[in-house]
């Protein structure tokens, strides 16, 4: 699903993260998939990349979930795009999720800080 | 807008399995093909190839969970249903217009290639649509006339005279018969300038029988060919407007044609030409029984006929033959028993076409195997770029893409290149028609219109998809006939040898055995015009102006009169300043007329009873026409002053004629008498053969011997002095003022006496080859193109088999192998390759050539010299097409080579 470069991450951990990835991207503007995925690797400076065979997928799981919402928009001179964005439930998800997943990095750092100590 | 429509067709390929309903498929297709776009252009902006960034692109659909899209039920949007109802024919169309879309870029992406290939076709379809609109004009469509298909023509001689033909009218059950003769020529006089005008005399029922009317007034009723109310004539559509200026004022009003008052009772249709284009005007039969030497001794008809209903033409055969048997009876005359005993009844249309058909369907053949040959090479090209492609198909199919999609795609590009090429060669066709139609002799012109019509755009239409099929069919199956997996992991390098190279081999040597058919063909052709442009005809044609002056006939109802008016033309003539020698003859060689006599020879007599008198070829000349036409006297004299009206009457017969008749003998002194004169004429001189009828001198059958006679003694088959006579004059200047003089002092003569066929001799020589001409260049230019089809073809497959030994032939250059042993296993490759379509192809021509030997003169079918300089010219072909890849290899830098993969 995830496509990372880094190995050994859990496949469950993956997808969790992948799912919070997507969902903090679309929280204060609505994206296209090209775009989500491009920032995804941008900003992870290439160490996450979604190709298009998993990262739609995950997109219409969170749609049907109801978590996002996608929206087809036509601008002039362009491609028609669906652009995503969130809902009330997917924002009380993204909430939850980021809480969960800063506390678990924390406990991580926490550890591994430790060891280097 | 930037363009995703080429991803499209692979998204839906590996959505297919998934079995998504429509309107969710649209949009997932519409969203990642969305996103594919961007990723193209972003690694293009990066600096990828094309060919990189489609692959990096493609790579984002690997992954197995592209299949969890089907498990995601998502409401379908508003436009997805508009889209799918405004594309009503669903996936399909969609689809094909994205494959035509993907195969318009590829060729985009290669003009070079599509180029190539797109010509070749062009080529051989534009060839074939321009054949095929004269074929189709002249052999598939029907004669211009309601229920034409039941007109037949009398043949197997199945000519009557008036009076057979009254017979046959009032006694054939089967048949509605009309006869016809063309080729009247007249004089229209009183309307201006006198003009001397081609028609036809034709039985009274005629037009009933062809069921065509007038265009204004009408045609002749029953009754009026009869003796006493014949002086009728009707007019064509371009007589009407060229002389009587479309006015229908003209119908019931005289006029004057070889001085006889006829009244103009109709005009004809446009379009209308019996018995061919030449016909200017109409004249009915004059019959007249109480004269038993016009209505059943002279002017033989065809015969015409429309079946009556219920009739078949197997009756119609059957009857002809026993009524052609009891007509016998009724001549005045002894007539022999077996004339017109193999009269026969073929349909008309087939009768028109005659030997056209044979000529026409060789050159459709020809430029069918054109066709075959551009096929061929289009594959040829196709595969060579399939080889290339092979690792893209490879990757798309282990990327999940369904082999049918594949093989679509690949079929779509090749129908869009005939496509392209069918366009293409309707252009080529339009231009060629016209240039075809100069091969047609002026009676195929009669009922046929050359246009590209509904038929050729149909046949053009057909010929694309097969054509299509065919080149495209071979690449397609190939591509999946191999180890793909293998392909991928070799990079589908080093591939020469296996069954695509081989292949690609035997088409090569398939191409050049087809060229060097049709090469052959063209060669026998060639040869024989150039050994028929070698042949001395018996005369010197060269600075010769002929002119033919027609006064009427009833001019020469007195024999003075006549003489007297040449005799002073000829004295007028020669005076005129650029004229040199001048003579006149009735008829001048190879001027398709001939006037023939029957004949009895001294020492031959003839017996009534078995067969008709022979017929001799009768010329009647002045006496200075051996001196002009340089034709010897061999034996004997020619004509001279004192051979008059009253002297005792003489002839020179040719060399040919007196070897015949008196072989070993002299034969001056001899005798032959015209069976209807009672006195002999006296053979005075032998003149040199001259090619009267061809330059092959393949005389019409019937033609038993060829005399001269003096003018002023001649006498012609209608038993008088022929009054129409060609001019011959021998110019030493400009010919143009000496035609126009010739014309002033025709008229100053006689007003009423027109001047026309105004040729040089040199003309008349090249017009008399103008078939076997037109069929040899035509031939030689099918051939032509072939040849050079193949040879690109040939370049073709020995450059990339080349391109794919580098590696080999690196290795042989780094064991030591020296460059010219490279250069002589490359240019052998090519030698081999057309060695052995030589082969094939010489042993197809033995037996396909033989067609052709109708159109051959002093040549045969198994003429050496042209199947030695055909092969010659192929071997030249097979060097050229393997020396530049054969140089490229020998130059190869043998470490570059190892390295690459």
């Amino acid at each position: 699903m995830t496509h990372t470069r880094p190995p050994g991450f859990d496949r469950e951990l993956k997808k969790g993260s992948a799912e919070l990835l997507i969902l903090s991207l679309v929280e204060f503007r609505a994206r296209h998939g090209y775009d989500i995925g491009k920032l995804i690797e941008e900003r992870s400076d290439g160490a996450l990349s979604f190709r298009v065979a998993s990262l739609y997928p995950l997109l219409y799981r969170l749609e049907k979930r109801g978590w996002i919402k996608g929206k087809w928009v036509e601008k002039a001179g362009q491609r028609r795009r669906r652009y995503y964005h969130l809902t009330e439930k997917g924002r009380e998800e993204l909430t939850e999720r980021r809480s969960g997943w800063e506390s678990f990095v924390a406990a991580i750092r926490r550890i591994t800080e430790a060891e280097h100590a | 807008m930037r363009d995703d429509s080429r991803w499209r067709s692979e998204i839906r390929m590996r959505l297919e399995k998934l079995r998504l309903p429509p309107e969710e498929e649209l949009e997932i297709v519409e969203e990642l093909a969305g996103h594919l776009e961007d990723e193209y252009q972003k690694a293009v902006e990066s600096g990828a190839s094309h060919g990189q960034a489609t692959q990096q692109a493609l790579e984002e659909l690997t992954d197995a969970r592209l299949e969890e899209l089907g498990d995601v039920k998502r409401p379908a949007s508003g436009w997805v249903s508009k889209e799918l109802k405004a594309g009503a024919g669903g996936n399909v169309v969609t689809d094909l217009w994205q494959d035509v879309r993907y195969a318009l870029r590829t060729m985009r992406r290669n003009p070079g290639f599509s180029a190539l290939a797109a010509l070749s076709l062009a080529l051989g379809i534009g060839g074939n649509a321009a054949m095929f609109s004269i074929v189709s004009a002249v052999l598939l469509q029907p004669l211009p006339y309601p229920g034409s298909e039941r007109l037949v023509r009398a043949a197997d001689t199945g000519s009557y005279p008036p009076g057979g033909v009254v017979a046959l009218q009032e006694q054939s059950r089967t048949m509605e018969v009309a006869g016809y003769r063309a080729g009247t020529d007249l004089n229209l006089t009183g309307q201006g300038e006198a003009w001397r005008l081609t028609g036809s005399t034709v039985s009274a029922n005629l037009f009933e029988v062809l069921q065509v009317g007038a265009q204004s007034g009408r045609t002749f009723r029953s009754g009026e060919d009869q003796q006493g109310k014949d002086a009728l004539v009707m007019l064509s559509d371009s007589l009407w407007r060229e002389k009587f200026g479309g006015d229908v004022g003209v119908i019931g009003k005289v006029i004057n044609l070889g001085g006889v008052d006829r009244e103009v009772v109709g005009v004809m249709p446009r379009r209308f030409a019996f018995p061919d284009t030449e016909t200017r005007f109409w004249i009915p039969l004059h019959l007249d029984p109480r004269n038993p030497a016009s209505y059943w001794a002279e002017a033989f008809l065809p015969v015409m006929a429309r079946l009556r209903p219920g009739a078949t033409l197997e009756q119609a055969q059957k009857e002809i033959q026993s009524l052609s048997r009891e007509m016998i009876a009724l001549y005045p005359y002894p007539m022999g028993r077996d004339f017109n005993a193999k009269a026969t009844v073929i349909p008309l249309q087939e009768f028109l076409v005659g030997n056209l058909r044979l000529q026409l369907l060789v050159l459709q053949c020809a430029i069918g195997l054109v066709l075959l040959i551009a096929c061929a090479n289009v594959a040829n090209l196709l595969l060579a770029r399939a080889s290339s492609r092979q690792k893209e198909m490879a990757l798309r199919v282990a990327l999940g893409a369904a082999r049918g999609r594949i093989v679509r795609q690949l079929l779509t590009e090749s129908m869009v290149l005939a496509g392209a090429g069918g366009v293409v060669g309707l252009i080529l066709a339009w231009w060629c028609v016209p240039v075809l139609q100069l091969i047609l002799p002026a009676q195929a012109a009669s009922w046929s219109e050359f246009t590209i019509g509904w038929q050729v755009l149909l046949f053009t239409g057909g010929m694309c998809v097969v054509t299509g099929l065919s080149f495209g069919l071979a690449p397609a199956w190939m591509s999946f006939s191999r180890d793909l997996t293998g392909l991928i992991k070799t990079g589908g390098q080093r591939t020469s040898g296996t069954a695509g190279g081989r292949f690609r081999s035997a088409l090569i040597v398939a191409e050049v055995a087809v060229a060097v058919v049709l090469s052959v063909g063209a060669g026998l052709l060639l040869r024989s015009l150039w050994l028929l442009t070698q042949v001395d005809p018996g005369f010197r044609p060269e600075h010769i102006l002929t002119l033919r002056v027609t006064p009427n006939q009833t001019l020469c109802g007195e024999r003075a009169r006549c003489s007297a008016l040449y005799e002073e033309l000829l004295r007028r003539v020669k005076a005129l300043p650029g004229s040199g020698e001048v003579a006149a003859a009735s008829t001048i060689p190879l001027s398709e007329k001939i006037p023939t006599v029957p004949v009895e020879v001294e020492g031959f007599p003839h017996v009534p009873s078995e067969r008709v008198a022979p017929l001799f070829w009768a010329g009647a000349v002045t006496q200075e026409y051996f001196d002009l036409m340089r034709v010897p006297i061999v034996m004997g004299r020619g004509f001279a002053g004192g051979d008059s009206e009253a002297a005792e009457p003489v002839i020179v017969v040719s060399a040919a004629t007196a070897a015949k008749y008196w072989p070993g003998q002299n034969p001056i002194g001899k005798h032959v008498r015209v069976v209807f004169e009672q006195k002999w004429r006296t053979v005075v001189g032998v003149a040199g053969d001259v090619r009267q009828f061809n330059l092959a001198n393949r005389a019409p059958n019937q033609i038993a011997g060829e005399m001269y006679m003096p003018y002023r003694q001649a006498v012609d088959g209608e038993r008088q002095q022929p009054a129409a006579m060609t001019l011959i004059v021998r110019t030493v200047g400009d010919s143009g003022g000496v035609t126009a003089g010739i014309r002033g002092l025709v008229r100053d003569l006689n007003p009423n006496v027109p001047v026309s066929e105004v040729r040089m001799m040199a003309a008349v020589v090249s017009a008399s080859t103008r078939t076997s001409r037109s069929m040899a260049w035509l031939l030689g230019g099918f051939a032509g193109v072939a040849l050079l089809l193949a040879a690109v073809g040939a370049y073709g497959v020995v450059s990339w088999s080349t391109a794919q030994r580098t590696f080999e032939i690196g290795m042989r250059m780094a064991l030591g192998a020296p460059r010219s042993s490279v250069f002589r296993l490359v240019l052998g490759q090519s030698l081999r390759l057309v060695a052995m379509g030589l082969a094939l192809g010489v042993a197809a021509s033995l037996v396909l050539t033989r067609v052709l030997g109708a159109y051959l003169y002093a040549t045969g079918t198994w003429d050496v010299a042209t199947f030695v300089s055909v092969s010659s010219v192929l071997v030249g072909v097979a060097l050229l097409a393997g020396y530049f890849p054969a140089r490229r290899a020998a130059s190869v830098d043998p470490l570059r080579a190892l390295r690459v993969e």
